[in-house]
């Protein structure tokens, strides 16, 4: 019966079309954060006759960025290193190659953001002088820095540029293809009323119990593919062009870490923790909304509005909670953070271009972390099912 | 073995649709007959157990049918009057799909539906898609997944719409020899397609059980109260409302009618043998015949 019900869900042409839109979605991403031509001149001889070309394209550039910083990978973040860093990116900007201004780079910059040194200025604790081109700046310690962000260990200079923006992207297509499952999945049981079969089913041996158990796990096996194929060719396209390394870049060298994480406490974690507790929690949230989709497809019997009312509750608290980003006090805010959808992205937008540990809290408690929200999800697809089952059992033909 | 109904009734918002129905039903063929909106197809849900009567029990060998449950439901097969299939899917494949349904294992799926298919006539479509077709197509290949189970209680809602004269002499010959040790129930409208087969006629008027029998039985009731006459046209026109008109048709000035009635209603009427045709119409004409005098 499982084989049925997974073919009856594969016949669905839009399960192909949407899946496929997704998947060219993806690929839209990757072409234009990647692929896209873009020619960079060099600043200096931009306006002479011949032009120096930096590179021709994001792949090149990708790949001047590795030169780049090959040097320093592997290196722990001392002073020196950031006194290096930003010699580099002065030079870099007198030579006219600005342009490869690398997120590790940035986050240097941005951590240790160079203030220029007037000789009467006293010195705040904390700080110190370095000489760049001849000019005086003042800039945070390292020693500051750990301490500020309460980082125990030290932090190691890596490239992770390729799991930071597979992280991103595979974020938004999943959130894309949480529609595909909506869409697929809100006919499974109200698509019976429309062929008719309501009554045919239910008045058979295994109708009304094992039926529904098949019907289930067909659609979760469905939407396992679906996560998996979505996170498959993200990881294809994006790690086959920046590489499989890098992925114990700590966040704080990340341009991730200027967001605030759904109580996911930065310190000390690395990008590539943060990627797991993507596909991690990210899979959990499919689950709990194919649940809670199959739920609503069991309580209507139209699937047209099934689709609708399964849209209307994942993507509205997602346009909501965008609508409301700037202020996360909100106890609505923060609300509607809980919800399955706004897991992708795994934390929120403050726009605050600082790093911060996140402390959300609801009701002044603090929000639970990230998995203990996912396990809640597990628990409501288990009380979904459970009220699938009840409410098939007592429904009637009529 | 025995199903036994009791007292079911059946309300929706505005209408009584069962009302009161009593009666119980032992290894037979029954015809179920009755106009439209009689009631049958409500009776039959509530038979199937995927409709919950307002009142009354439906109890089979004794015990509740809710209570039996899926232990109930596998002895059942069920045609309903709209049947419904995936288009999608091929007339094979639904086969199996119903059998999966009905906890039958892969294998003797596969030989109950093989076995099915040219029974039903359908064996040189067994590949094709359902959405292809015709309207009596589907309807065979309705009666055929209603089999799959060799049910004790077969249920069919109206088997033979759709049917073409042959394929309706195929299914007669398919019921009688299913019927062994079965509850056969079959609704419909076509008194000829339950007259050679079905052992016990039920007609349901109105939501109630308004009789049951033999055919010989209920025939008996209309025994010398059929007469075939000759008249005019003007007399006709004049006598129409008052007796029960079952036939009539023209020939040169006359009408020929073919009326029930008590007592001889004209000079010259000849009497004749009743059919099935001629009970059914006695029992909806008679009821409105009296409502219209009241
Ligand atoms: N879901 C429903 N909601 C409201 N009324 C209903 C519903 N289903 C049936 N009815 C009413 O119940 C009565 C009996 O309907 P039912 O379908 O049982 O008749 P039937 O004898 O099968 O008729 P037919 O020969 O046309 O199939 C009708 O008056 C019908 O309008
Ligand atoms: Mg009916």
């Amino acid at each position: 019966m499982l084989k049925f019900e997974i073919k009856k869900l594969l016949y669905n042409k839009i399960l192909w079309i949407s899946l496929i839109a997704v998947l060219i979605y993806s690929f839209s991403m990757f072409y234009g954060s990647v692929l896209k031509k873009e020619v960079y001149y060099n600043q200096n001889t931009v306006n002479t006759d011949n032009p120096e070309i930096i590179y021709n394209n994001r792949m090149e550039k990708i790949k001047l960025e590795k030169e780049l910083v090959a040097p320093y990978i592997g290196k722990e973040l001392d002073d020196d290193l950031v006194t290096e860093l930003l010699i580099l990116y002065y030079d870099l900007r007198e030579e006219g190659k600005e342009c490869i201004n690398t997120a590790p780079h940035t986050m240097i910059w941005m951590n240790f953001f160079p203030i220029a040194y007037n000789e009467n200025a006293e010195i705040s604790e904390g700080y110190r002088i370095i000489t760049i081109n001849n000019e005086k700046y003042k800039v945070e310690t390292v020693e500051q820095f750990y301490k500020t962000v309460n980082a125990n260990k030290p932090i190691v200079f890596e490239y992770g540029e390729g799991w930071i923006a597979l992280t991103e992207r595979l974020g938004w297509s999943l959130i894309v293809g949480l529609a595909v499952i909506v869409i697929s999945l809100a006919a499974v049981f109200s698509g019976e009323h429309k062929y008719r079969m309501f009554g045919q089913i239910t008045s058979t041996k295994n109708g009304k119990n094992k039926n529904v158990k098949s019907k289930v796990l067909a659609s979760l096996i469905i939407t396992s593919a679906m996560f998996f194929i979505i996170t498959a060719v993200n990881m294809l396209m994006y790690l086959s062009v920046y590489g499989l390394s890098g992925g114990d870049t700590d966040l704080l060298l990340s341009v991730l870490a200027n967001t605030a994480f759904l109580n996911l406490n930065i310190a000390g974690i690395t990008v590539m923790n943060v990627f797991i507790s993507t596909i991690v929690c990210g899979f959990i949230a499919y689950i709990a909304v194919a649940m809670l989709t199959l739920f609503i497809s069991s309580l209507l019997n139209n699937d047209y509005i099934s689709v609708v009312v399964s849209s209307v509750l994942y993507f509205f608290p997602m346009i909501l909670t965008k609508m409301f980003r700037f202020d996360n006090s909100e106890v609505l805010v923060n609300t509607l953070n809980l919800m399955p959808i706004n897991i992708f992205p795994l934390r929120l937008e403050t726009g605050n271009w600082h790093w911060q540990v996140s402390d959300i809290s609801l009701f002044n408690f603090n929000l639970p972390s990230i998995y203990i929200i996912s396990f809640s999800y597990l628990i409501i697809s288990i009380i979904s099912f459970l009220l699938i089952r009840i409410h098939i059992k007592k429904m009637q033909d009529i | 073995m025995e199903l036994k109904i009791k007292g079911i009734s059946k309300s929706y918002s505005d209408t009584l649709a069962v009302d009161n129905f009593n009666t119980n039903f032992s290894p037979g063929v029954y015809g179920f007959l009755g106009a439209n909106g009689a009631g049958k197809t409500t009776v039959i849900k509530i038979l199937c157990n995927i409709l919950k009567p307002t009142s009354g029990i439906v109890s089979y060998n004794g015990e509740k049918i809710e209570k039996l449950s899926n232990k109930y439901r596998s002895q059942i097969g069920y045609l309903p009057q709209d049947f419904g299939y995936y288009p999608h899917f091929t007339a094979f494949s639904f086969l199996l799909y119903i059998s999966a349904l009905k906890g039958i294992d892969d294998k003797a799926a596969k030989v109950k539906t093989n076995e099915l298919l040219p029974l039903v006539g359908l064996e040189e479509y067994r590949n094709r898609k359902i959405k292809t077709f015709s309207g009596g197509m589907k309807q065979r290949l309705g009666i055929a997944q209603a089999m799959l189970n060799d049910p004790k209680i077969l249920i069919l809602d109206e088997p033979t719409t759709g049917l073409d004269p042959k394929e309706r002499i195929h299914f007669r010959n398919l019921i009688s020899s299913f019927s062994k040790d079965k509850i056969v129930l079959l609704s419909t409208h076509i008194v000829s397609d339950i007259a050679s087969i079905a052992n016990e006629i039920l007609i349901m008027k109105k939501g109630k059980l308004i009789v049951r029998g033999t055919i010989n039985e209920l025939l008996t009731t209309i025994e010398n109260k059929v007469w075939q006459c000759s008249i005019d046209r003007v007399t006709a026109e004049k006598i129409k409302s008052d007796y029960i008109v079952i036939n009539m048709t023209l020939s040169d000035d006359l009408v020929n009618l073919r009326i029930i009635s008590d007592t001889c209603p004209f000079y010259g009427s000849i009497l004749e043998n009743a059919n099935l045709e001629d009970l059914y119409l006695y029992y909806f004409r008679e009821v409105e015949h009296i409502d219209a005098k009241i």
